[in-house]
């Protein structure tokens, strides 16, 4: 890596942040930019490799839940992980596409917005993502356009999946994966150890293991431990980008500027900036679901040959959507216990339920008077509550092709009925919208104000659909910086 | 003065002969359960002692290390029910199944009675290979792959 502490005094573009969206934004930047552009990257964190992680049993030496504070509905966590490679060090490696009414909601069904963007204009940057994660995937995929298969086969399933897709054919499917089902130059076969935020065979797609030659490109200097501060405006143009490395605080200049922080720092950055968009810091959400334990009669699963092995779409996309949440299932390979009946250990699946929750405007990212950033996450929205509500109506169709013996809901989910409390995919905050009255960026994902500030990640998502979003924020940066030289 | 009826002396009697029963069956062990968890749960597989003395030795020192012993430390009272309704007393609590659960999956993980199918069938004998981490790789006895 292009490791530099001493900066040229101008960039043609400073990317911030070296996760999923900052990466594939650079690496189109590159396809497209000739031999003489200069790229500086500023990554918060240090380079953790693998071996790092594992020996110390976590992503990253900084511990990221003392960058922000929290205040609003108590039980809401945020998780991600800040230091090179970002979340794709901590990440589960699921990579569904989100399907085309996702992108449609409001004309679809009524509620929430539609994005400035369909699935058609997306759809050959998802390829694009799949192919380099190389995605393992359905070969038999029907609920949306694929212009090109899955680069690797679907992972097995396990004898539970087959039940749940014997039953609903068109609506159950092996997940869409970045954790490799057939080795990678780069990397081996996912082993199921259920491990994934610590793979401990790196089978998984991380930014470490498959684009860091990225930041080895001669074009690119990349500075280690520079938290970015705000950027420079002046005229109504980014000029660039102060930031604090080593106690110091310091200054660089760039012509372009994208921010892949994620939700919470995108937001802060442009906040502490001097943003004034109306909808700057709002709508911040993540989906929500409830993980439920359910005994089988007969049936014993876990013989698939990866983490989550099926998806489900039964309760994900149709007419109720006007009135509640999608639902996505997740079906679980593995179980943290085996019952304890014998010969019956496996007789057992865990299957989780993920619902889109509908962003609201009071759930905010603000700074307090240091300017670190404030998450004030105020309530659910009650189309994604009401989702959730379905569950055990779910899991009562459910039993119709499971042979169900006993079921065991979350203690928050019996009590309350609140989801988990994280989903780790942290959402909206700087959305994107037709306008600056509907959101803060446009659908190349450029500063509706600012004209030479892109914002990248998640924080774009105008609306949570239950999909992971890390294959959709990756499609889109590759969109994003193809933008530029169009 | 209170009438000391011989009917009452009976019931204190009563009372304090189950007190004195009750009492030592109240004193805490921090191996009795694990260990009996294996007999009830895996009554029909021949475990050699040594296996299980390992296991339990085991169990206990990683619950120490991880400040976690005292879930499993249970009265002998708790024991013996569970030992007479067979395993049944934990179906009444959660966290008494929870528990029960871990100590099976440990101790699954920890033989080869999941990994080499001869084993069950009683053609091969029980081999332990230490407490697994989570974070060991390959961790799912029942995987498949296919790389065709």
């Amino acid at each position: 890596m292009n490791l530099k502490d001493k900066l040229k005094d101008n960039y043609d573009l400073i990317l911030v942040g070296s996760s999923f969206a900052s990466s594939f934004f650079l690496k189109k930047f590159l396809q497209n930019s000739d031999g003489n552009v200069k790229v500086l990257v500023l990554e918060w964190g240090q380079v953790n490799p693998h071996k790092w992680q594992i020996e110390n049993g976590e992503n990253s030496n900084i511990d990221e839940q003392m960058e922000f504070s929290r205040q609003g509905v108590s039980n809401k966590d945020w998780k991600f992980t800040l230091g090179f490679g970002g979340s794709s060090s901590c990440w589960t490696g699921c990579t569904p596409r989100m399907l085309p009414n996702d992108f449609r909601l409001k004309s679809a069904y009524g509620v929430g917005m539609d994005w400035p963007i369909s699935y058609d204009e997306l759809e050959q940057y998802y390829c694009e993502v799949e192919e380099v994660m190389q995605i393992s995937g359905a070969d038999d995929w029907s609920l949306s356009p694929m212009s090109k298969p899955f680069p690797q086969k679907p992972h097995r399933l396990n004898d539970i999946d087959r039940l749940i897709k014997a039953a609903y054919p068109e609506h159950y499917y092996a997940q869409a994966t970045a954790r490799a089902r057939t080795p990678t130059e780069n990397r081996p076969s996912c082993c199921s150890s259920a491990y994934c935020h610590l793979c401990p065979v790196n089978a998984k797609f991380t930014i470490q293991n498959e684009l860091s030659y990225l930041y080895e490109d001669p074009r690119v200097d990349l500075s280690l431990n520079s938290k970015v501060i705000a950027l420079d405006i002046v005229g109504g143009q980014a000029k660039g980008v102060r930031y604090e490395k080593m106690g110091e605080e310091l200054r660089v200049g760039g012509d372009i500027i994208a921010l892949g922080a994620n939700a919470i720092f995108n937001a802060a950055i442009l906040l502490r900036s001097g943003d004034k968009s109306p909808l700057l810091g709002k709508r911040i959400h993540e989906q929500i679901s409830t993980t439920v334990k359910i005994d089988l009669k007969g049936v014993g699963g876990m013989q698939g040959s990866t983490l989550i092995t099926g998806q489900g779409y039964m309760f994900y996309d149709g007419a109720h959507r006007s009135e509640y949440g999608a639902c996505m299932t997740e079906t679980a390979n593995f179980l943290p216990t085996f019952r304890a009946e014998f010969g019956k250990w496996n007789h057992r699946v865990i299957l989780t339920f993920i619902v889109e929750d509908l962003p609201l405007e009071e759930n905010t990212v603000t700074l307090d008077g240091d300017g670190k950033p404030i998450i004030t996450f105020e309530k659910y929205s009650q189309y994604g509550l009401n989702g959730l509500q379905q569950v055990p109506r779910y899991i009562e169709e459910l039993s119709e092709c499971l042979p169900i013996e006993n079921v065991y809901y979350s203690d928050d989910f019996i009590e309350s009925g609140l989801p988990r409390s994280s989903e780790w995919h942290i959402q909206g905050s700087v959305v994107m919208g037709v306008n600056a009255e509907s959101g803060v960026i446009d659908k190349d994902l450029r500063h509706f104000q600012y004209k030479n500030v892109f914002v990248l990640g998640s924080s774009s998502f105008p609306t949570g659909a239950p999909a992971n979003p890390t294959l959709t924020l990756s499609a889109l940066s590759l969109k994003s910086a193809e933008s530029i030289f169009s | 003065m209170k009438k000391f009826t011989r009917r009452k002396f009976l019931a204190g009697s009563v009372v304090l002969v189950s007190a004195a029963s009750i009492v030592p069956a109240m004193h805490k062990e921090d191996r009795l359960w694990i260990e009996t968890v294996i007999d009830v749960r895996f009554s029909s597989v021949d475990i050699p002692g040594s296996i299980k003395r390992q296991f339990v030795d085991d169990f206990v020192a990683d619950a120490v290390k991880e400040g976690d012993l005292k879930r499993f430390t249970v009265s002998e009272l708790f024991v013996a029910l569970y030992k007479k309704t067979n395993g049944g007393l934990t179906r009444y609590r959660r966290s008494w199944s929870k528990k029960e659960e871990i100590i099976v999956t440990r101790f699954l993980l920890a033989t080869n009675m999941l990994t080499n199918s001869r084993v069950l069938a009683g053609l091969e004998p029980i081999g332990y290979s230490g407490l697994k981490n989570r974070s060991d790789a390959c961790g799912n006895p029942f995987a498949r792959f296919d790389f065709s």
